[in-house]
């Protein structure tokens, strides 16, 4: 599970100009960066980090740091 | 006079060597690993930073990564089907949407084909990327047998030329305005092969005007419908022309003022104007209008010389009153029985905001039906490309489903 959140993070680190204190309650559009070419680059980062692939209505589903974590369970990914 | 390899006049712009190498090689099963792995390369490059100023260029890397070819490919690769390519596919790609013409060949690699792409003169910022990236990304030896399934070039729209390229086809994919889909078509395929065509089409945009007045996030919903148009110019088939409100009179009437304020503002945040040239024609569809009876009411915005005409709903019935460049209709219906019958050939995608999909869906599957569309999709999801386009599942259309008992 610490893994997990550790890989978690770090797509969000990649895809966007933040740090780890940052992440907490961060929500799509909170920063010019997270838009929605920044959100495509988030969703190919986790496709590739836990190694699935996304339905688009999941893509969508992404609205926050926390709903994303909810996303990644329905592909039995805790996080 | 008949041309041939040796005689036809082109420019090369990516894949094999020459023409002749792509215009030969075998067919393929689809999706094969080969072209997932040349097709998650491109993507990678294309969702590089650099390219963050193209929001069409990320989206065709996100499109063809390798998660959602590996979905994709889901519906064409279970045990007991067994698909293949037809052979040689020549695609003539538009310009009104730039990136089309990689789409195009995308869905023709992935059903099992070679593919000669045909573009057209008008060189865009956009293309001209992709262009140099696919190219590189080709020019990697572990392609090397892709690169030879994938020529791009730009020639004459001659007649000699066309019926050339006609002999190569085994799929033709015309992509483009019906007269130049009419002209390409009197240059005869060879007696197996077959065009997909893609011509003139145009598109809707359904609101609830209570759910739209109900809605906090405006801006979001501005966004998503400047997506929808003004990334082409409000040219591409799936940008919507007419918007049609549905609620009650008041209702209708505050939704309007306050979506088309929030259209002009993303306008004038994103920089947009409406391309000046365009205006006299958009004025005389206005006077066209009048001249018929249909009492047009025009709203022009200054700032960004967006143009919204309300119109009686039977005029949508009409295609040829719609235009491009910020030129909306947009009319009024107090609920969705009362929408007028669009039939016909012509209408491609509903954008929707405050409906479900079932309250849709209820007025495509009656007879006759009240709506004939291909698509309905949210608002902001428009030029989203699909594998299923215009009604064609695209891979199923370009292989062959083998039979093997």
């Amino acid at each position: 599970m610490s893994d997990n959140i550790e890989k978690y993070m770090k797509c969000f680190m990649e895809a966007f100009p933040v740090g780890k204190d940052d992440l907490d309650g961060l929500k799509y559009q909170d920063i010019p960066e997270w838009d929605s070419i920044g959100h495509m680059n988030l969703v190919a980062a986790l496709e590739e980090e836990f190694g699935i692939e996304m339905e688009i209505d999941d893509i969508t589903d992404i609205s926050d740091f926390h709903k994303g974590k909810e996303v990644l369970l329905r592909y039995e990914i805790a996080v | 006079m008949t041309v041939t390899f040796d005689t036809f006049s082109h420019q090369r712009l990516a894949g094999a060597d020459e023409l002749k190498i792509a215009a030969t090689v075998p067919p393929h099963p689809v999706f094969a690993d080969a072209v997932i792995a040349m097709l998650s390369a491109l993507s990678a490059e294309l969702m590089r930073p650099d390219f963050r100023a193209f929001p069409d260029i990320a989206g065709l890397g996100f499109f063809c990564r390798q998660a959602h070819l590996s979905i994709m490919s889901r519906a064409y690769t279970g045990d007991t089907d067994f698909h293949m390519g037809r052979g040689t596919t020549v695609h003539y790609t538009p310009s009104n949407v730039p990136l089309n013409f990689c789409y195009s060949m995308i869905a023709g690699l992935l059903a099992g084909n070679s593919c000669i792409i045909r573009l057209s003169d008008k060189d865009s910022p956009e293309s001209g990327r992709v262009i140099a990236v696919l190219d590189r990304v080709l020019s990697d030896p572990a392609f090397e047998d892709i690169r030879n399934r994938v020529y791009l070039l730009r020639c004459a729209p001659t007649q000699d030329n066309n019926d050339f390229l006609a002999r190569l086809s085994d799929v033709r994919v015309l992509w483009g305005g019906d007269a130049a889909v009419s002209t390409i078509r009197q240059s005869f395929l060879k007696p197996h092969a077959f065009d997909v065509t893609f011509p003139d089409r145009y598109s809707i945009c359904l609101v609830s005007s209570a759910a739209y007045l109900e809605e906090h996030d405006r801006k979001s919903i501005a966004a998503a419908f400047f997506n929808d148009t003004f990334l082409f110019d409000q040219n591409a088939c799936s940008s919507p022309r007419a918007v049609i409100w549905v609620g009650a009179p008041q209702a209708n009437a505050a939704a309007q003022s306050a979506f088309w304020d929030a259209l002009h503002d993303i306008m004038l945040e994103r920089g947009y104007r409406c391309p000046a040239s365009l205006t006299f024609g958009k004025l005389m569809l206005v006077a066209d209008l009048a001249v018929g009876g249909h009492e047009p009411e025009m709203h022009r915005c200054r700032k960004t010389g967006n143009m919204v005409i309300s119109v009686n709903p039977d005029v949508l019935c009409e295609p040829s009153r719609f235009s491009g460049g910020g030129y909306f209709l947009q009319a009024e219906i107090g609920d969705l029985s009362q929408l007028p019958p669009l039939r016909g050939h012509k209408l491609q995608t509903v954008t929707y905001f405050g409906f479900a999909k079932e309250d849709l869906v209820s007025l495509i599957a009656v007879s006759p039906p009240r709506l004939q569309a291909d698509r309905l999709v949210k608002i902001g999801k428009a030029t989203a490309f699909d594998i299923v386009w215009d009604g064609y599942d695209l891979i199923s259309q370009m292989s062959k489903r083998l039979v093997i008992q």
